[in-house]
């Protein structure tokens, strides 16, 4: 099952899927303002008429490519191209303005290849172990490690606690619209018969990230951004033997912090990069070469950001619980081709599973070529201007969106959630926690209500099983926790 | 700038809190599809509430940091942008459902880059070249290569 498997996406047409994905990635990556979120979410539709194995390498290879991607921008125009490659800019930066544009990209190249080989790697040894374990699973424990996830995502997401966790609130009650799927209660359509059959995730992902942008810049019109491509030149791998046996135990536990916090449900490479990154200037040697443009802080954002990849997809398809929002789209995909992941997926489709494995490695090999053979192609999208370049993808939002089930109120809804994102974020909402919400309130509900009919409608025999005891208890003391911390620090900046 | 200390924060947080409200509401007019203990009211019932309870502790806060910080919401930008490119997207969804996918995208298009770009920066030939060629390629990618039908208008 593992070799056919691996093998089944050794042919012509899922390799040019995938390299397809990769290139459009890097595209979606290195553009600021693009993120491979939002590629992903545009691309869904178009892995509709594909095979199930070709539709899920595709928008893994997206996703693959543009969390790389983003170290194009972050390094020659010291702006994030996503939000995984934040920490890129802190070295990558300085590093370009010393005159070695080249070596820096070269590094962070090189580095995101590692990272993803290294996530490739946990994602095959671990994942069937766990979801042999999470085969044992019942509705409480399901039913809890969604709570536990979502209350994770809203206290680390934002800036405060209750904006949040208000967002995963919001997300919720949005899955919650249309009918029951028990017991047939219609809810929450106002009379808009539209509504009946719920709200779809393409829609709210696209309003969410895409829409949201262009109103963005709507509002921010007329200020042009006077970031310019600083010039560069690229030679052989940019380090020698030496530097790399340097940074060696700093590429090693970047790798696992990345993978780490991409198994945890709910954040991913956007948080790992910040953390791999002061972590490894905490432990280094020299702390106060970190921000000058020293190789040490583009492996660690680099290694860290593309071994998430690997640790969201493992809780996706051993439990079914996205690691962050590309997976929670992902799990859409899956979905859309009628794979429920979750821990039967490796007995009821293995092949499928190592089949997403394989495309999985070989995105990561043709992320690494493609960067290295087309990186002045690359650069040059970097000049493309904003104000023609967003309303075309807003075209390709409706296309999408409409795509879906030809009906245009998708579109009306997408718009609507393109207001709704673009006010969260004007007010320090974060939107992760809305996504993952949603995704998860189909599932938080189905085990709360079979959990509750097992239990007699008793909630606390939930607490019989220690693993549903242990996640609400976390979850509960997570909250408590951050809300102390909130309070002191709000009561410290006063006195 | 503002002589009212409700800001946009205030607002937002106001506005959510109403919807929760409405919510609540909206909750405990569920109708059971079929009669059990715990049916499909419970999980909107249990959500609304949380909702409610979370946008009052946003709210005193904002609250309470407009009245600490009487400056504005840092926010700089141009409303007339936002509120030009959110009436333009709502002008074309009604369009699309007349006029079709391609007229209405190429109005669309040419009006939204117009709000984007500075007058002194318009250059009116690649303006109307993008917006006319964009939406017709995309149309006839997506019909003929993915076989997506996209709405036809009255016209063509």
């Amino acid at each position: 099952m593992v070799i056919e498997g691996l093998t089944s996406v050794l042919n012509v047409q899922t390799i040019g899927i995938i390299f397809l994905g990769v290139v459009l990635g890097i595209i979606f990556g290195a553009i600021p303002g693009l993120t491979s979120t939002m590629g992903v979410a545009l691309c869904l539709p178009l892995t509709f008429s594909m095979s199930p194995l070709n539709g899920i390498a595709m928008l893994i290879a997206i996703d693959v490519g543009g969390t790389s991607g983003g170290l194009i921008s972050a390094i020659l125009l010291k702006i994030p191209g996503t939000p995984s490659s934040v920490a890129t800019v802190f070295d990558g930066g300085p590093m370009a303005e010393k005159g070695e544009g080249g070596r820096a990209l070269s590094i962070g190249i090189v580095y995101s290849f590692i990272g993803t080989i290294f996530s490739v790697i946990a994602l095959i040894f671990i994942a069937p172990t766990l979801a042999r374990v999470a085969l044992k699973f019942g509705p409480y424990e399901f039913f809890a490690i969604c709570v536990l996830a979502l209350t994770l995502i809203g206290g680390m997401a934002g800036k405060s606690i209750f904006k949040g966790i208000l967002s995963g609130v919001i997300g919720l009650l949005c899955s919650l619209i249309g009918v029951a799927p028990v017991g047939g209660a219609i809810r929450f359509t106002f009379g808009i018969p539209a509504l009946e059959k719920g709200l779809n995730i393409l829609p709210v992902m696209i309003g969410l990230f895409a829409v949201s942008e262009l109103l963005k810049m709507g509002f921010e019109r007329g200020k042009q951004s006077n970031a310019k491509v600083i010039p560069y030149k690229m030679k052989g791998l940019g380090f020698t033997w030496q530097e790399f046996k340097d940074h060696f135990v700093n590429m090693i536990r970047s790798a696992l912090l990345g993978i780490g916090i991409g198994i945890l449900p709910g954040i991913g490479s956007s948080t790992s990069n910040l953390i791999a990154y002061s972590v490894a200037k905490q432990r280094s040697k020299h702390p106060e070469k970190y921000g000058t443009g020293y190789m040490g802080g583009i492996v660690a954002s680099e290694t860290s950001n593309n071994a998430s990849i690997g640790g969201s997809l493992i809780p996706l398809l051993t439990l079914g619980i996205p690691g962050d929002t590309v997976t929670a789209i992902i799990l859409g995909g899956l979905t859309l081709h009628g794979i429920i992941p979750g821990p039967l997926l490796f007995k009821t489709s293995g092949v499928l599973v190592y089949g997403i494995f394989g495309s999985f490695l070989i995105a990561t090999v043709l992320m690494l070529v493609t960067e290295f053979g087309g990186i002045r192609g690359f650069v040059k999208l970097l000049s493309v201007p904003k104000n023609y370049l967003m309303p075309a993808i807003f075209l390709l939002c409706v296309v999408g969106t409409f795509g879906l089930n030809h009906q245009i109120s998708d579109v009306w809804t997408a718009i609507a959630f393109g207001v709704l994102g673009y006010y969260m974020l004007r007010y320090d909402f974060p939107l992760s926690p809305l996504i993952l919400g949603f995704v998860l309130g189909g599932i938080i509900e189905e085990n709360l209500m079979r959990g509750l009919m097992y239990a007699d409608g008793n909630f606390f025999v939930f607490f019989t099983s220690p693993v549903a005891a242990v996640c609400i208890s976390l979850a509960i003391i997570y909250v408590i926790y951050l809300v102390v911390k909130q309070i002191r620090g709000k009561s410290k900046r006063i006195s | 700038m503002n002589e009212k200390s409700w800001n946009g924060d205030v607002i937002f947080s106001f506005i959510l809190l109403i919807l929760g409200v409405v919510l609540v509401i909206g909750s405990f007019n569920i109708n059971q599809g079929v009669e059990m203990v715990n049916g499909g009211e419970l999980m909107p019932r249990i959500i609304a509430f949380l909702w409610v309870c979370l946008s009052v502790i946003t709210f005193i806060i904002a609250l309470a940091k407009s009245a600490k910080e009487s400056k504005e919401y840092h926010c700089s930008g141009d409303q007339k942008g936002f509120l030009l490119t959110l009436g333009l997207l709502l002008l074309y969804l009604l369009l699309i459902t007349i006029f079709g996918f391609r007229l209405s995208s190429i109005v669309y298009l040419f009006l939204q880059i117009l709000i984007f770009t500075p007058k002194a920066k318009r250059n009116y030939y690649i303006i109307i070249l993008i917006s006319v060629v964009l939406p017709l390629l995309v149309y006839w990618i997506f019909n003929s290569l993915f076989e997506l039908i996209l709405p036809k208008g009255i016209l063509f």
